[in-house]
């Protein structure tokens, strides 16, 4: 689990382009919306295509990514639990 | 001198017909045009679509165009509806006239590109078909088959350009720098924005249901909207008689989100009271309202909110997206001249597919073609991506 | 009665603000760099920058230079109307590369959505709480001197009001952007 939380955070920063930052910087229990990393709705949707394109989890519906992508730990949580790659 | 913006030509195609007459008995008739995908070559047949039901082989015949000829279906779009306007406006020859064309569009030539692209990296077999990629050489494309434009220029802004391309016409002919000006847009299907909307996960698998409860997306749709403007001098001068007017318009950036529309719709408000202080007209005025109404959860309720602050009670309002798709930059000239057909023949276009209000609208869609219903003033709505609002007001010719 | 109250240039790595050289980097950096530092420079806190594309990146910091001394009175009905030529092509690519193999087909919505050119707009719209008119026309690179002067021409304009207006291109590894703002 450390290690794929370590990955997500490294993945973020990259497909984000959260510029200067490095995974230290991101508290995997802050929120990704809102107050904490910030991220907005095309995020959202990029983090959706992460799903699918590194651990082949597709999300249909928009809406199911807000629990899911609540912080790095319940993204972690979920992957580990659907991941098909 | 009567600076008022008359309206002179008229010249439409879309997914329910290829010119003004076919299109008005589909109208009337509510016969929608969506339906599975027949030319755009895409995987994404669970998306059904409003195509223009033309090949590019049989738009060329149409045009008189050789079928060998290097030209992309954005252009023979705009050719078929440019035409179709300046015959109407009585302009044989445009190289006579002070004339302009302003055209929106933001496809371009990409449905030839996507086409060719791997060509284009490879090998030269189809280099000839990167010239026409640009959307100015799709208006290049344009002029070049229906005249001898004076001034030519194109407006990207999304799905608001041709709305867009209204207001800078009116603009100019207003300060005087143009007698005529055909305005509006062209836009074919491609797979690039196909996919892109389906990558903001906003296109609906069944045909779009604009302002209900349960919408859920987007039907991409194709075609041109052009309009012949000049001032009501220059066209009692022509002795050619207005359609109707342009009163007002207004355009107004919601300065929110890059592709969302804000909650409270401000640009959308802004807009809309834009046009309205132009037109002298007060809300109760206005008789129709052709919303944008793209049916995704974000557009209808922000652009609802936005029309019932400004209008108590909200005027009969539908979107006629439902019967030809969303057919993005040309939704600006398709739809004002869906109304004005509306408006001509004094009958309320519905809004198909609608079922339950939205629960925070207090207002709900034409549910059904309404006739003998004369419209005075239509308001049209036009939004684009980048959060760029337009709305425009047409007035009757009486 | 109109008149230029700021001009911005940035090419070759060279910003010019009224006509004096404000910051400049060797032009071996890469674009992308040369933007990053620029943004540095001004000590922007706006993180979303790094999400935007090339283009509107440039059209970006070329307002925020021309645009800092005024008011949120002023900024708040100013008009908006850029000019470019070669549109979002570099996104376009960008966005067509993720849809092109079908062995790694992964279409990106952030890429599409700077597909559109007039997201610029948008862009410097929110950052500056702008909420007035605007447009972006394409034009050819031939006549740049004459965009600035049609544009002037087709824009309504209104007693005391602001307005930006350019040019502004990014094709091929190569940009330009040039913007006035006009008090009227």
């Amino acid at each position: 689990m450390k290690d794929l939380i370590l990955e997500l955070k490294e993945e973020i920063i990259e497909v984000l382009n959260f510029e200067g930052m490095t995974p230290e910087d991101i508290d995997e229990n802050a929120p990704l919306f809102g107050d904490g990393l910030g991220l907005d709705s095309i995020d959202a949707l990029e983090l959706i295509v992460l799903m699918e394109k590194k651990y082949g989890i597709k999300l249909a519906d928009p809406n199911q990514g807000r629990e899911i992508f609540a912080s790095i730990a319940t993204m972690a949580a979920y992957i580990t639990e659907h991941r098909t790659k | 001198m009567n600076q008022r913006i008359a309206i002179t030509g008229l010249g439409i195609i879309s997914a329910i017909g290829n010119n003004q007459s076919d299109t008005l008995r589909s109208l009337l008739e509510s016969q929608s045009g969506i339906g599975e995908m027949q030319f755009l070559d895409s995987i994404h047949h669970e998306f059904p679509v409003g195509e223009v039901k033309l090949s590019d082989a049989e738009l060329k015949k149409l045009c008189q165009i050789d079928d060998e000829s290097i030209i992309g279906r954005t252009t023979l779009l705009g050719i078929l509806a440019v035409r179709e306007a300046l015959k109407e406006a009585q302009i044989e020859q445009v190289e006579k006239h002070k004339i302009g064309l302003i055209s929106g569009t933001t496809v371009g030539g990409m449905e030839k590109s996507e086409q060719f692209y791997l060509d284009f990296l490879q090998n030269d077999l189809h280099n000839e078909y990167i010239n026409i990629h640009d959307c100015g050489a799709c208006t290049e494309g344009i002029v070049e088959h229906t005249g001898n434009f004076c001034f030519c220029t194109t407006i990207s802004t999304a799905c608001s350009s041709a709305a867009n391309a209204l207001i800078m016409g009116a603009n100019m002919l207003k300060a005087g720098y143009l007698d005529i000006v055909v305005v509006g847009g062209a836009e074919c299907l491609s797979k690039f924005h196909l996919n892109g909307f389906n990558t903001l996960m906003i296109l609906d698998k069944t045909p779009c249901k604009p302002f209900d409860q349960n919408r859920s997306g987007i039907t991409l749709g194709e075609g041109a909207g052009y309009l012949v403007l000049e001032t009501e001098e220059h066209a009692a001068k022509r002795n050619v008689k207005p359609i109707c007017f342009v009163s007002g318009y207004g355009n107004a950036c919601d300065a929110y989100h890059q592709t969302a529309s804000s909650p409270d719709g401000k640009g959308a408000l802004l807009a809309m009271q834009k046009a309205l202080k132009m037109s002298g007209l007060k809300p109760q005025e206005i008789d129709y309202i052709n919303a944008h109404g793209t049916g995704t959860q974000n557009n209808d309720l922000s652009e609802g909110i936005a029309v019932q602050q400004l209008f108590t009670p909200v005027p009969p309002i539908s979107s006629t997206k439902s019967l030809t798709g969303h057919t993005t930059s040309a939704a600006g000239g398709v739809e004002i001249i869906l109304s004005i057909l509306a408006m001509k023949n004094q009958f309320l276009p519905q809004n198909l597919n609608y079922q339950d209000k939205i629960e925070e609208l207090n207002f709900e869609p034409i549910k059904s073609n309404m006739l003998n219903h004369p419209i005075q003033h239509f308001l049209k709505n036009s939004f684009g991506f980048g959060g760029n609002n337009s709305s425009i007001i047409i007035s009757n010719n009486i | 009665m109109r008149n230029v109250q700021g001009a911005i240039t940035i090419r070759n790595h060279q910003v010019i603000l009224q006509g004096e050289i404000l910051f400049q980097r060797d032009q071996s950096m890469p674009n992308v760099q040369f933007f990053s530092e620029l943004y540095r420079e001004l000590k922007l806190a706006y993180p979303k920058f790094f999400k935007m594309d090339p283009l509107a990146k440039l059209g970006f910091l070329a307002a925020e230079l021309l645009l800092s001394p005024l008011s949120a009175e002023d900024k708040e009905e100013m008009k908006i109307f850029l000019a470019c030529s070669h549109s979002s092509i570099e996104s376009d690519t960008m966005f067509q590369n993720t849809i092109s193999d079908e062995s790694d087909y992964y279409p990106s919505p952030s890429l599409f959505v700077y597909t559109l050119p007039n997201i610029v707009i948008g862009e410097i719209a929110i950052r500056h709480k702008i909420y007035g008119e605007n447009s972006l026309q394409l034009t050819s690179p031939l006549n740049f001197n004459s965009i600035i002067k049609t544009l002037h021409k087709q824009i309504k304009w209104e007693e005391n009001r602001y307005a930006l207006i350019g040019y502004l291109d990014y094709y091929n590894d190569k940009y330009e952007a040039e913007f006035y703002l006009i008090h009227s």
